[in-house]
């Protein structure tokens, strides 16, 4: 596509200078490899090269101790992943920390983009202050929450018992470290969500609504109707982007917790990182990051065709 | 260097010797005086752990520079970065360390079978390489035994510690308790002294999975377990599983909640500011313990044996990897940060050190600030066994699978089935090991 849009823009000035067609030609195709070349060579080397490298490392045997002479294996790594409990368990932490963040997120950051979608008085502050979690660190936001959910003098059982409601473990639970870490991730990111809906409403016409209030519709259901279905697309894109980030999750985990109590809160990223890392068990940690990145990439993939379904039929 | 200059060297040093000899005084021959200053303008890169020994030695540096005319760049990290900056750079075959330290009773097995250190006996027996006053035979059996791997001298250990039991003396007079010694006695003191609702704990200590192992280590050893029985894990045995069981009821009935998140910040935090009465260990907690800066217990503070007298010993170890540029210029440093001066300096500063003639010098027998300290600490190493961590290579692994265990015990889960699915995991690690 980059190639098309560089070579017609060449065409054009060319043709304004009034070459001759030859070299107009000759022009035209050194341009189309030409452009396009230093962002393919990135692309080669930023992320061919690595993928390549983790599939090549992932058929073998890798440690310290026979880093000169990799021991090639085929297979037996990921016939290792099949039997590993602790990868299974990981998987499985992954899958609900994603179902449970993505639902969260969404059903908040529409609710937000609902309520900012309306003119009130100070509607731009308010918006503001709802954005600035996004813009936190991670890092320095999982010391704070820390601190706020410790269960001896955290500010969280406070407010709680304030309440008369019962204190929380929060993190330092078994149980509980996953929900409260499904928190700490919508605190930051539903506001991204609302953003992104925002601006989806922000782009839908008036005159459907205006049809719809003059036939006697609610606001249900003209939302229910009208607004849901067309910024299902939006909403998609959200998804998206959302279901990536919360499969990969890294920071706030390690910044919090490291994967516990035990292995209460290790999900595959953090599991992965262990493997490779910390145990040095190079080429199983490779084989391990192949499924993952299968993972995702299917996930967005799955993700993209329902997009461009709603888009048709719509 | 060429041959050539090697020899016009040797015969230069030769004549040297010969005209100095000759000449003013003789002080060089005859008095058999070490030259401290063999390996003038060489350059050292020392890889080492933040603790409160490397504050001392950094303070020190400068002695030894204006002693031999060696320089030092000593690059130090918290412990886990140092181990993967040091895996990394050996890995990679890294021919610019002359020193790294590490803890052999956590990675010794690894490094060893890794061939990244070498034996120091033929620098020790060396007497033109090792200063006379050295005296190697001071450092205690104990220290010595953290410094050796497989049988062979693989560092020299720069202090050695061992797990200690940390109580407030003011609050167990009160309540008229004795400092308790078996298990059941100090499960006893600490249900008559946990009260929750006033946010204090009758036991404080670690449950974060694998940074608990090694505490843990006393209980389980105390108890009659072992790690590793006939090089098998031994995880489920009916002594572990009593041990499991000891150290999660302790945290969950007496102990702070979510105790399954708490290593040493956690627990320096809880009980610096007065919120628990029993705790156990490494020595080196004392430093921060009874600084008055760092601690509002300082003044109420005491020190005992660990419950069941089985504590764990570790230490820092400094040694030199096979492809070391200046081998012989990095033993001139090692023997002289770990020399009796230095090292009875440390203790004077309530580091442990590792050689008898530290604990037995009046210079820290008098001023000793301590007494019940340094009773409890050398009565611990005494007693201290090496089974912080069980003799492989895969430690790391083993202490995560093993940490589970640890906190589900804490949480009340089924501790026989917990046992039972960290054996099979062990048993599976030790399997790829072999």
């Amino acid at each position: 596509m980059a190639q098309s849009v560089f070579g017609r823009q060449l065409n054009s000035f060319i043709s304004a200078r009034r070459l001759k067609t030859s070299s107009l030609r000759r022009g035209r195709l050194i341009a189309s490899w030409l452009f396009p070349l230093p962002a393919i060579l990135v692309v080669a080397v930023m992320l061919a090269y690595p993928v390549g490298y983790t599939v090549w490392l992932s058929l073998h045997d890798l440690s310290p101790f026979n880093l000169e002479n990799p021991e090639w294996i085929g297979t037996e790594n990921y016939a290792a992943l099949l039997k590993d409990t602790r990868f299974h368990a990981a998987l499985e932490r992954t899958a609900y920390f994603t179902l449970g963040a993505l639902a969260l997120q969404v059903a908040l950051g529409l609710g937000m983009a609902l309520l900012f979608n309306h003119n009130f008085v100070g509607r731009g502050v308010v918006r503001t202050l709802f954005l600035l979690p996004m813009v936190a660190t991670p890092v320095a936001m999982s010391l704070i929450w820390m601190l706020i959910l410790n269960p001896v003098d955290g500010v969280a059982n406070w407010i709680l018992e304030t309440l008369g409601l019962p204190p929380q473990l929060w993190l330092n639970s078994a149980d509980s470290v996953l929900p409260t870490l499904i928190l700490m991730d919508t605190w930051q990111w539903s506001p991204l969500v609302m953003l992104m809906i925002l601006a989806g409403m922000t782009a839908l016409p008036h005159e459907p609504f205006e049809a719809a209030a003059i036939d006697g519709a609610s606001w249900w259901q003209s939302f229910r109707f009208l607004m849901l279905p067309m910024l299902r697309p939006t909403i998609m894109v959200a998804l998206m982007f959302r279901s990536i980030d919360c499969l990969k999750t890294f920071d706030i985990i390690y910044g919090t917790t490291q994967g516990g109590p035990g292995f209460a809160s290790e999900t595959l990223n953090l599991y992965i990182y262990k493997t490779g890392f910390d145990y040095f068990r190079l080429g199983y940690a490779a084989a391990a990051l192949v499924v993952f990145f299968t993972l995702v990439l299917s996930v967005s993939l799955l993700l993209i065709i329902l997009r461009r379904r709603t888009e048709a039929a719509a | 260097m060429k041959p050539r200059l090697a020899v016009f060297l040797s015969v230069m040093m030769l004549l040297a010797v010969m005209f100095s000899s000759v000449g003013v005084s003789p002080s060089l021959a005859q008095e058999g005086e070490f030259d401290w200053r063999r390996y003038e303008g060489t350059t050292l890169r020392v890889l080492w752990p933040n603790t409160a020994w490397t504050d001392f030695i950094l303070e020190e540096l400068p002695a030894f520079e204006e002693l031999t005319g060696i320089d030092v760049n000593m690059e130090t990290f918290v412990e886990d970065q140092l181990r993967q900056k040091l895996t990394v750079e050996l890995i990679a075959g890294s021919d610019d360390i002359d020193i790294f330290g590490s803890m052999t009773i956590q990675e010794g097995f690894k490094y060893h079978q890794a061939g990244w250190y070498t034996t120091l006996d033929d620098l020790i027996n060396d007497p033109t390489l090792t200063n006379p006053d050295f005296d190697f035979e001071d450092f205690s059996d104990g220290a010595i035994s953290l410094a050796t791997v497989n049988g062979d001298l693989i560092g020299i250990p720069t202090y050695s510690d061992a797990q200690i039991m940390i109580y407030r003396p003011s609050i167990l007079e009160a309540a008229g308790l004795e400092v308790p010694t078996t298990f059941e006695e100090t499960e006893a003191v600490a249900a008559a002294l946990n009260d929750p609702d006033n946010d204090f704990y009758g036991w404080i200590n670690r449950g974060k999975g694998a940074a608990a192992t090694s505490v843990f280590s006393s209980v389980l050893y105390g108890m009659g377990g072992a790690w590793t029985v006939d090089g098998q894990p031994a995880i489920n045995t009916p002594e572990a599983i009593a041990a499991f069981d000891w150290w999660g009821r302790m945290l969950r009935e007496y102990g702070p909640p979510g105790a399954v998140n708490n290593s040493w910040p956690e627990n320096v935090q809880l009980f610096t500011s007065g919120k628990g009465a029993l705790w156990t260990e490494s020595g080196q907690a004392a430093a921060t313990i009874l600084d008055p800066e760092q601690s509002g217990v300082a003044d109420d503070v005491s020190f005992a044996v660990v419950p069941g007298g089985k504590p764990y010993a570790y230490g820092w170890v400094m040694s030199i990897p096979p492809n070391a540029p200046n081998r012989e210029a990095a033993w001139y440093f090692i023997q002289w940060a770990t020399s009796k001066e230095n090292s009875l300096k440390a203790k004077l500063l309530g580091i442990p050190a590792p050689r008898t003639s530290s604990w037995e010098d009046p210079a820290f027998t008098e001023n000793d600030p301590h007494p019940d300290l340094t009773a409890a600490m050398r009565e611990s190493l005494q007693l201290a066994m090496p089974y912080m961590n069980p003799h492989i290579v895969n430690v790391q692994p083993w202490r995560d699978v093993v940490g589970q265990v640890i906190v589900d015990a804490i949480e009340g889960k089924d501790i026989v089935a917990s046992a039972n699915a960290a054996q099979a995991q062990l048993e599976e690690l030790l399997k790829q090991e072999q």
